[in-house]
């Protein structure tokens, strides 16, 4: 019965294409995929004291990834009032500055505190810009719009949109 | 129909050593140990401001048991730990796979369920989570045992759950694109857009400019993931699409940045027997061995 139950719940999944989690239809990139069709994430700026933006390390957001945290940027964060925004931003602005300041530190962080560089990844592999030694005294989050077609030739074709700011 | 019958009694049924569910037991273990101590703060979310909770539908909290204040969930995740140490050293037994599957199932969603839960399928867990509440229903087996049915079907349906992760991932292409999914055009498209995102890709470049090559990995791509479950049927197959799989994760880390963290768990496919024995060989004649390589 049990191995039944299993063959009949993995056929609807391919054949309904649901994801049914611990039952999932594997998506993975399904598309065809369009050079000139607009893109979007967020990005994260640390500020300094002289008011210079610094790129935030993707692990600060542990225990989400920056995909989870774009995410629930673009879904729920227009719905949320001022006082909650405020909030919200106020928490990611200090986890980063605390965190930022452990990795100047030389600490390991997010995925890498107990395993170190045999962490597993998010299965995105990121990017992870040189880390700033200083403390940061705000955040800023934007909204990056762009086309890959003039993208990949120009890396600054870019619109950024302020979505938040906080500023201890 | 007395084929039929014969052919699913074969499939699941034929007896097998008590070797693959100990280590089918053993790579879900290590592979679920692995993602949790690679998410040691996943506890802490709970203790996230209300303003990242209040839009999150109650029935997703529901679906996953996601209660607890952040210091029992600690504690939750310790016992996690512990059981899977337990299942990895000392056999365990069906409750503490049971246990293991469900306290998985409660974590898993963690890292983004802020976002809806959604791609949890790459997350990691799934195998673990469908493996490991298998095995919570099968015969525990012991190493000097003789061969038995009962150690087949939990191998046999934990292999076949692994090999839809590949046929689905072709299937759902074909839903969502189709057949054009394949073209040169579109390998170039996807990695010239990959490289616009933050992550790494240092191959996609090359790529971009080898048409030639986009069209080889377009239809090798879509032909593996669709023929893959003959693995469950032919060790011939098996001996070629498991290493090409394998090439292949390395290939969509270097040229898309995303890695399948389950790509370890390949290992199922390997003929636990033919490993034991070839162990057994060496060690009896004191000369080394060649690497094992035979494939189930």
């Amino acid at each position: 019965m049990l191995l039944l139950y299993i063959i009949a719940l993995n056929t609807g999944v391919a054949v309904t294409q649901r994801d049914f989690w611990p039952f999932p239809t594997y998506p993975l990139v399904p598309s065809r995929y369009d050079i000139h069709a607009p893109n979007a994430r967020m990005e994260y700026y640390g500020l300094t004291g002289d008011g210079r933006e610094v790129p935030i390390d993707p692990y600060v957001w542990s225990p989400l990834f920056p995909l989870a945290l774009d995410l629930w940027f673009r879904m729920h964060f227009p719905h949320l009032d001022a006082g909650q925004k405020a909030e919200a931003v106020a928490f990611l602005r200090d986890q980063a500055a605390a965190r930022m300041d452990r990795l100047a530190h030389g600490e390991r962080i997010g995925a890498e505190r107990i395993l170190g560089p045999a962490a597993l990844p998010d299965y995105w592999l990121y990017v992870r810009p040189p880390h700033y030694r200083g403390p940061l005294y705000g955040l800023r989050v934007y909204r990056t719009e762009w086309r890959a077609a003039e993208r990949y030739r120009d890396r600054n074709a870019v619109k950024r949109i302020l979505v938040a700011e906080s500023l201890r | 129909m007395n084929a039929v019958v014969v052919a699913w009694n074969h499939f699941w049924f034929r007896p097998a050593s008590p070797l693959g569910p100990i280590a089918v037991r053993i790579l879900l273990s290590v592979q679920a140990l692995w993602i949790v101590l690679s998410r040691p703060e996943l506890p802490n979310l709970v203790a996230w401001p209300d303003a990242f909770w209040t839009d999150i539908p109650t029935a997703l909290r529901f679906r996953f048991f996601v209660f607890a204040r952040s210091s029992t969930l600690e504690w939750i995740l310790w016992a996690t730990l512990i059981i899977l140490l337990l299942l990895l050293i000392v056999r365990g037994g069906r409750l503490a796979a049971f246990v293991a599957g469900i306290l998985l199932y409660h974590f898993a969603p963690m890292e983004n369920i802020l976002s809806g839960a959604a791609l949890l399928g790459f997350r990691g867990l799934t195998q673990p989570v469908q493996g490991l509440l298998i095995l919570s229903f099968a015969r525990q087996p012991h190493l000097h045992d003789q061969p038995s049915p009962e150690y087949r079907w939990p191998v046999a349906a934990i292999q076949l759950l692994f090999s839809l992760t590949y046929f689905f991932a072709g299937l759902s292409k074909l839903f969502d694109a189709g057949w054009s999914w394949v073209s040169a055009d579109n390998m170039q498209a996807t990695a010239m857009v990959f490289t616009t995102w933050p992550v790494s890709s240092p191959w996609a470049a090359w790529l971009i400019a080898h048409r030639g090559a986009c069209w080889v990995i377009g239809v090798g791509t879509l032909a593996l993931e669709l023929l893959f479950p003959l693995v469950l049927f032919s060790p011939l197959a098996a001996k070629i699409l498991v290493p090409i799989a394998f090439i292949g994760h390395i290939g969509i880390a270097y040229t898309l940045g995303i890695y399948f963290l389950s790509s370890p768990l390949l290992l199922l496919f390997l003929n636990w027997d033919w490993v034991a024995e070839a162990f057994a060989r060496a060690s009896s004649t004191g000369r080394p061995t060649s690497a094992p390589s035979h494939l189930e």
